[in-house]
């Protein structure tokens, strides 16, 4: 079987900014995969979104920091929609921990995820999409994090400035192929990761109310609000579409005017 | 989508006719802003839609007191101004700061800078009253680096995304994003003229002049004039609602930043 726009892979697409990306692409025509490491989540997405795009979206359970489940999910995507088009590297997490008592075991699970997870899914996707001739399309979710280092999630900054490292290394490696690599970077989005975030610094003392963390990050910003998943998807449409096709090794920051640069 | 105008500066050059096609195509009235007067005939040129309008006009944008025949297309199109294009810009002849004569200099600043400038106050107060809308510059890697014998041309490029900046930080709660787009090397007159003139000032010829260049990009070519139209057209839209004070690099990853 083949997909007449292609096939897509989002890591972390279960929630938050991964399932409005794998909505955006099903709107586009792309067959997608949703590569979730959290099967019951993941399944209950893509039983929701098939309502509407029927066989165009499946789901594999890929933890990125294990390679074979990664490749599994791109042959899977191969085998449903004919080729791997789109690779959107967007899983991560973070853990907030104050500056002086950022522990290793932390550390260590962040960056597996948040980085080496880039490298796993970058490196995948382009084998697959060398083979196939195809002139893919690589998106890494970055950060705002990883321009600016926030000191309660000291981990998650670095990461996300390896994720922006990644893809500079990745444009660089693949511009020959034709495949290109480009990050975006949301600021403070409305999602699953920033609720459990604000529970977290709340509990960590670094605030006194529900919301508080994220209401003190939004007054930062200059459209006067935080992100909604959909605010984001506009620009990695444009990030997968033929129209940014002279980009690559690039970062948009999609923040409402946090960081100017 | 309603009935909405905007200005596009550098409208007669390579990147300002592909941005009118692509802004035309998504049903902009557009007032269309360049030094000579053939722009009124590029303007009549255009194919428009149903209740669209294309208007030429001549001005120079280095003097506001000739942003009055603007106003003038501005109000005879009638649909609010929502979106400032301003693509308009002059590369300088090329040389090192010890020889670089003051008057190249401040005619670089004029046309890149103040210009910029001046264009913003004067239409800042119109898309106020439209309730919001866009203001996309068009900068340059080259104002992300500096690179030898480009003195002015770099810096006027620096400022011109500092400016960018600093109107996005002034005009946020007033519901106009103002973003810039750097392109690297786009395959316009302007850059194929600057590529002789300075095969011309290292002794090279044009071929090896464009290989020296364009082997120092990953994608290993210049960008197609609608590439960088593209790239305005988003920061135009409402996909890039949440995104102001951001640069969009259309560079072919000649320069990560």
């Amino acid at each position: 079987m083949s997909n007449a726009k292609g096939g897509a892979v989002v890591t972390g697409a279960a929630r938050g900014i991964g399932r409005e990306l794998a909505l955006g692409l099903l709107q586009d025509g792309f067959g997608v995969v949703i590569a979730d490491v959290d099967p019951e989540v993941g399944r209950a997405t893509v039983e929701e979104l098939a309502k509407e795009f029927g066989e165009n979206i499946l789901f594999a359970k890929a933890d990125v920091t294990k390679r074979s489940e990664v490749a599994e999910a791109v042959a899977a995507c191969r085998k449903a929609f004919g080729s791997i088009d789109v690779m959107i590297n967007n899983a991560g997490f973070n853990k907030p921990e104050p500056f002086l008592k950022a522990s290793e075991d932390i550390w260590r699970a962040i960056m597996d995820v948040n980085a080496l997870g880039v490298l796993i899914g970058t490196q995948e996707a382009a084998k697959a999409m060398i083979e196939d001739g195809t002139k893919g399309k690589i998106i890494n979710t970055a950060s705002i994090a990883g321009r600016s280092g926030f000191p309660d999630f000291a981990p998650y900054s670095a990461s996300k400035a390896a994720v922006i490292s990644l893809t500079q290394a990745g444009a660089r490696a693949l511009a020959g192929n034709g495949i290109t690599v480009n990050a975006f970077g949301p600021g403070v989005v409305d999602t699953p990761l920033w609720e459990k975030l604000d529970a977290d610094l709340l509990e960590m003392g670094a605030s006194s109310a529900p919301g508080e963390a994220m209401a003190g990050l939004a007054d930062s910003i200059l459209l006067g609000r935080v992100a909604k998943p959909t605010d984001v998807l506009g620009t990695v449409r444009f990030l997968w579409s033929p129209q940014s096709d002279y980009m690559t090794g690039q970062v948009v920051l999609i923040d409402g005017g946090m960081v100017l640069q | 989508m309603s009935a909405r105008t905007g200005i596009l500066t550098g409208a007669a050059g390579g990147i300002g006719r592909a941005t009118t096609e692509r802004l035309v195509k998504e049903g902009w009235s557009l007032v269309l802003v360049d030094r000579d007067d053939s722009i009124r005939d590029v303007a009549s040129a255009v194919q428009t839609g149903a209740g669209q309008k294309v208007v030429g006009v001549a001005a120079d944008i280095t003097d506001s007191a000739t942003y009055g025949a603007i106003d003038d297309a501005v109000a005879e199109i009638g649909a609010p101004l929502k979106l400032l294009a301003l693509v308009a810009g002059v590369l300088q002849e090329v040389g090192a700061i010890e020889t670089l004569e003051v008057d190249e200099w401040d005619r670089v600043f004029n046309v890149n800078l103040r210009a910029n400038m001046l264009l913003m106050k004067h239409f800042i107060p119109a898309l106020k009253k439209a309730d919001g809308g866009a203001i996309v510059t068009v900068s340059s890697w080259y104002g992300k680096s500096g690179h030898g014998f480009f003195g002015a041309y770099c810096a006027s490029k620096a400022g011109l995304i500092s400016l960018t900046h600093t109107a996005a930080d002034e005009l946020a709660k007033d519901n106009i994003r103002v973003n810039t787009v750097a392109p690297g090397n786009v395959a316009t007159s302007m850059h194929l003229d600057a590529l002789n003139e300075e095969a011309a000032k290292r002794g090279v010829t044009f071929e090896e002049m464009k290989k020296t260049e364009w082997d120092k990009i990953p994608l290993g070519r210049a960008a197609d004039p609608s590439e960088i139209a593209d790239a305005i057209n988003f920061l135009a839209s409402p996909d890039s609602k949440y995104i102001t004070g951001a640069t969009i690099d259309v560079n072919g990853g000649c320069l990560f930043s």
